[in-house]
C-alpha cells in the first residue's frame, strides 16, 4: 500500500501544493527529498503565514475608532474603522467572519440567531466554499470543563461553559473566537470567574491609543516605545513559584487565541490584557486595555464590542472566490 | 439525419483497444487530440477508424480513464450543466462530486497510475483530482504516519531532524 518513490518529483511537486500550509509543514518534515521539494519550488511560503501575533485589536462600545494593543516598532496608521449599526439584526445576536489561513483560503460567516430553541443554537452560516448561506443547527455534547456543541457536517464547534444547558443569545459576551476550525464562543461572566491570581508578570507595553478627540489627527504620544519586548514566538514568562492563592472575582472574557500556540488571550475587567498559557498554567500581563477617559465616556456602556488577534500575514489576492467545481 | 459519430480506438501497453468518441476523447485529452490531429490529414479520405497507441498506460488504468471521461466530457451524458454548478440548487452538491469521490476511492497503486495517466494524457480535470485525492491522503496525517504510507525513510540526521521539527512547529 505503500507510495514510495512511485511519484517523481514533479508529480510529488503537484500533490504537495495542494495541501494547506499546516499539513505542507508537517509534511516538510517526513524526509530531504520533500524538503527539499517544497523548499525549491517554494511551496510553502512560511514568511508569509500569519505565525505571529502583531496585536490584539479591540472595538470598545460607545468609541468610534478600534484600539491595537501590541508592539510598535514602525508607526503604522490604521485605516478607522466606523462602528457600523446593523439594524437588520437583533442586539444580542453575534456576527462574526471566521478563517484560518493556515488550514484553508476559505471563510465562514456566522450569524447566530436569539431565538435558539433549548439545548439547540440556529445559526446562519455564510460558506465561501458553497457560496451560500445554510441554516445550521448545534446541539450541545457533554464536555469535560464545558459544553462542546458539535455539528456533524461540517468541523465547527461551539464552545460554551459548563453549568449552562441553553444558549440565550444575550449570555453570550461579545467575544468570540475561531481556531483551528473551531469557532469559541464564551459567556460573559461565566468563564474562568474563580482563577488564581497568579503572580503575572508585569511588563509594560504602549498604552493604547485614544483618538476619540482628535479623531484622524493622532496627536497622541505614543508611550515607553522599547519596553515592551513580550514576544509571541519566544514567550518569557516567569515562574510561578510564588504563586498566591486567591481568587479573582471580577469577569474575564476572550480575546483570542495565538495563532498555533497553546494561548489563550482574555481581558480581565476592562483593565488588563493577559495571555494564558494551556501547558504552563502560567499567566503573563500584557497591560492596560482600557483607553483613558474611557469610562467618563461610555458609562455603563463600557465593553469591548469585538476583538481579534492581529496576526499579520500576506495573502494573495485577498479572499477566494466562490471556486467553480470541476 | 445526423452524422455517425466518429469512433477512434485507444490501445493500452498491455495491447487491449478501446473505443471511445472522438469528440469526447478531444475535449477531454490535450495529448490525444493532439495525436488525433497529426493523424487527420490522412484519414479524411478513409473511412477506416484511428487507432492510437498509449503506450504508458495499462489497459485497467486506462479504461478508469475513459470511464471518467465519458461521466465528465461526454455532453450527451452528462446531465444539467455540470460546470455551472452555481445554478444548483440549494443543498444540491455538483452532479458529479460523488462520482469523483467515488472514482479516487482506490488503493494507493491504483490513484498513483491514474496521477501518471492524466499527466501523460494531458487530462487536466482527472490530473488535479487525483493529485487531490493523493494529498488528502496526507492530510491530518502524523510525519510518521505519512512515512508509513508512503514507504519514505526517514533519513534526517538527527541535528536536520531537530532543526527542520523546529522550523515547521508551528504547524505540529
Amino acid at each position: 500500500m505503500a507510495f514510495g518513490r512511485e511519484l517523481p518529483d514533479d508529480l510529488t511537486a503537484d500533490v504537495l501544493r495542494r495541501l494547506p500550509p499546516r499539513n505542507l509543514a508537517v509534511s516538510r518534515c517526513v524526509c530531504r527529498w520533500w524538503r527539499d521539494l517544497v523548499d525549491a519550488r517554494r511551496l510553502l511560503r512560511a514568511d508569509l503565514l500569519p505565525r505571529s501575533v502583531g496585536g490584539i485589536f479591540m472595538h470598545y462600545c460607545a468609541l468610534y475608532t478600534p484600539e491595537q494593543m501590541g508592539r510598535r516598532r514602525r508607526r503604522r496608521r490604521k485605516k478607522k474603522k466606523k462602528k457600523k449599526k446593523n439594524k437588520a439584526f437583533h442586539q444580542g445576536q453575534i456576527k462574526c467572519l471566521v478563517y484560518d489561513p493556515t488550514v484553508s483560503p476559505h471563510y465562514e460567516v456566522f450569524f447566530i440567531g436569539s431565538d435558539q430553541q433549548q439545548l439547540k443554537v440556529l445559526a446562519f452560516v455564510y460558506s465561501s466554499v458553497t457560496g451560500r448561506w445554510e441554516e445550521r443547527l448545534f446541539v450541545p455534547e457533554g464536555g469535560e470543563g464545558g459544553r462542546v456543541v458539535e455539528e456533524a457536517i461540517a468541523d465547527t464547534r461551539l464552545f460554551l461553559p459548563e453549568g449552562r444547558a441553553s444558549v440565550a443569545a444575550a449570555d453570550i459576551a461579545d467575544a468570540k473566537v475561531y481556531w483551528r476550525g473551531a469557532l469559541y464562543l464564551p459567556y460573559q461572566n461565566g468563564f474562568m470567574s474563580d482563577q488564581q491570581n497568579g503572580p503575572w508578570m508585569l511588563q509594560e507595553i504602549n498604552y493604547c491609543k485614544y483618538q476619540y478627540r482628535c479623531y484622524g489627527n493622532d496627536k497622541h504620544k505614543e508611550v515607553v516605545e522599547d519596553k515592551f519586548e513580550w514576544n509571541s514566538d519566544d514567550d518569557n514568562v516567569l515562574s510561578a513559584e510564588d504563586t498566591v492563592d486567591g481568587h479573582y472575582t471580577g469577569s474575564m472574557s476572550f480575546l483570542g487565541f495565538h495563532p498555533y500556540k497553546e494561548i489563550v488571550y482574555l481581558k480581565a475587567d476592562l483593565w488588563r490584557a493577559v495571555a494564558y498559557h494551556w501547558n504552563t498554567s502560567k499567566f503573563q500581563d500584557l497591560g492596560n486595555i482600557c483607553p483613558k477617559e474611557y469610562h467618563e465616556i461610555s458609562g455603563r456602556f463600557a465593553g469591548i464590542e469585538t476583538s481579534f488577534v492581529y496576526t499579520p500575514c500576506w495573502m494573495e489576492g485577498g479572499f477566494p472566490e466562490v471556486e467553480k467545481k470541476p | 439525419m445526423a452524422s455517425e459519430k466518429k469512433v477512434v480506438f485507444l490501445r493500452s501497453s498491455d495491447g487491449e483497444a478501446f473505443e471511445v468518441s472522438e469528440e469526447v476523447i478531444s475535449a477531454a485529452s490535450v495529448t490525444i487530440k493532439g495525436m488525433i490531429d497529426e493523424e487527420s490529414p490522412s484519414r479524411a479520405d478513409t473511412a477506416a477508424t484511428t487507432t492510437l497507441a498509449i503506450p504508458n498506460v495499462t489497459a485497467a488504468t486506462l479504461s478508469r480513464v475513459l470511464h471518467y471521461v465519458n461521466k465528465h466530457f461526454d455532453a450527451a451524458a452528462v446531465v444539467g450543466r455540470p460546470d455551472d454548478y452555481i445554478f444548483c440548487a440549494p443543498g444540491d452538491e455538483h452532479p458529479l462530486a460523488r462520482f469523483d469521490d467515488d472514482f479516487v476511492d482506490v488503493d494507493n497503486d491504483t490513484l498513483i497510475d491514474l496521477v501518471h495517466a492524466a499527466e501523460y494524457l494531458h487530462i487536466k480535470k482527472l490530473f488535479d483530482l487525483t493529485c487531490k485525492a493523493v494529498a488528502d491522503k496526507l492530510k491530518g496525517r502524523t510525519i510518521d504516519q505519512i512515512r508509513e504510507t508512503f514507504g519514505i525513510v526517514n533519513d534526517y540526521t538527527v541535528e536536520e531532524e531537530v532543526e527542520v521539527y523546529r522550523e515547521n512547529s508551528w504547524a505540529f
